[in-house]
């Protein structure tokens, strides 16, 4: 018997054609619903947390320099780092986080501060912290270790010329310094001691003062009276303050 | 007679399978093109994670949230996010009370794809602890 083959064939040919389309269909379905998965999963990562926090942690050792530097109050550190930490802590959802600092005890660092505003011309508030992170979850393990130092230092040097018999002028070269590098004032103020008690510089004759735009600032005034030295209060760009006081030379 | 109306069932045969394969195409592509690609939202969050930190660098972010100037934090987001990107910006403080009063936000209104980056704040001037959130989405 034979079979009617030409009958069927539109039939296999429809099919084929559904089945076709059945596959194309299920196969954009699939590749939707994987970039729907991947889209609803959270794109942060351990890394992305760890940078975070170390530009935010060298932010609040900022402000806490600056408020210690104004208040000389230099026990709100170790409480405002531990809340700190707590804060981290608690704001972690992608796993489990251990977090701990360390004051600097190092050198001429107490309880992670070093404020020494000398008589020497030369002045400086710092702070070191060192930070220990632990990261754990699914999406990695990650242990961070970094130590955050903010430090604003001042060197001054001061020098008195003869302009004649009863007049001199007065030099006052101020630099300053965040972490080593040059750094912009925000306020600079000089105060002299002559034969009596501390005056305001700015109050004297011919006051001026020069900014050299590379963190150094030359401040110069007229006296009658002998200075014998000069006290520089600079507050920097980030509202730290240092001072310090130094010996003014003849020339 | 016979051949020829087997020929013609034979185009409409070929016709037919053409408008299931051609349908099916069509039902297919636009569900490709309301899909958005995985690689742009991660440019978003980046953008995002990216704008936060710069505005934090040297504290400005900090200063705009503790003199509560949302206009100016606004305008800088608006200014150095992508454009295209709609954002609704969120600060809450350690107690998780919610800061802002006024929103934060612009670029549009956020679509069904919205991302969030979450930033944690030092702010320098009275050290307070505060969480910030930045939606994202980018916008058709």
């Amino acid at each position: 018997m034979r079979r009617p083959k030409r009958k069927t064939s539109a039939q296999v040919l429809i099919l084929a054609a559904i089945a076709i389309a059945l596959i194309l269909v299920s196969t954009e379905v699939y590749v939707f619903q994987l970039s729907q998965d991947s889209l609803s999963e959270n794109l942060s990562s351990p890394n992305d947390f760890a940078t975070n926090v170390k530009l935010s942690s060298r932010n609040l050792l900022i402000g806490l320099v600056s408020n210690i530097s104004k208040d000389k109050d230099d026990q709100i550190l170790e409480p405002a780092l531990e809340r700190w930490i707590a804060f981290i802590i608690d704001n972690y959802y992608l796993g489990e986080c251990t977090a701990r600092f360390e004051l600097c005890e190092n050198g001429s660092y107490s309880s992670g501060l070093r404020m020494d505003w000398g008589q020497d011309g030369f002045g400086i508030t710092s702070a070191s912290v060192g930070f220990q992170m632990n990261l754990t979850g699914d999406k990695g393990d990650v242990a961070v270790y970094y130590s955050v130092n903010t430090t604003t230092s001042l060197s001054v040097y001061s020098s008195s010329v003869s302009l004649n018999a009863n007049r001199r002028l007065v030099n006052v070269r101020s630099d300053v310094s965040n972490e080593g590098g040059p750094a912009l004032a925000r306020n600079l103020v000089v105060h002299y001691k002559g034969l009596g008690d501390w005056s305001d510089a700015s109050l004297s004759e011919a006051y001026r003062q020069d900014d050299f735009g590379n963190g150094t600032y030359q401040a110069s005034f007229i006296l009658e009276d002998l200075v014998t030295e000069v006290s520089v209060i600079c507050c920097d760009s980030r509202d730290i303050l240092v001072q310090t006081n130094a010996t003014c030379r003849e020339d | 007679m016979l051949r020829n109306k087997r020929g013609q069932i034979r185009v409409i045969e070929a016709f037919l399978a053409s408008a299931v394969i051609l349908s099916a195409l069509l039902v297919a592509i636009p569900l490709r093109m309301t899909t958005v690609n995985l690689a742009d939202m991660k440019s978003l969050h980046y953008a995002g994670l990216n704008v936060l930190a710069e505005l934090d660098r040297d504290g400005t972010l900090g200063h705009m949230i503790a003199t509560k100037n949302w206009t100016v934090l606004s305008k800088r987001l608006s200014i150095l996010l992508p454009v295209g990107a709609a954002y609704n910006l969120t600060v809450t403080d350690e107690d998780a009370e919610t800061v802002n009063d006024s929103s934060i936000s612009g670029g549009g209104a956020l679509t069904e794809n919205v991302l969030s980056v979450t930033y944690l704040l030092a702010e320098r001037t009275n050290c307070k602890l505060y969480v910030i959130s930045l939606q994202l989405s980018w916008i058709r």
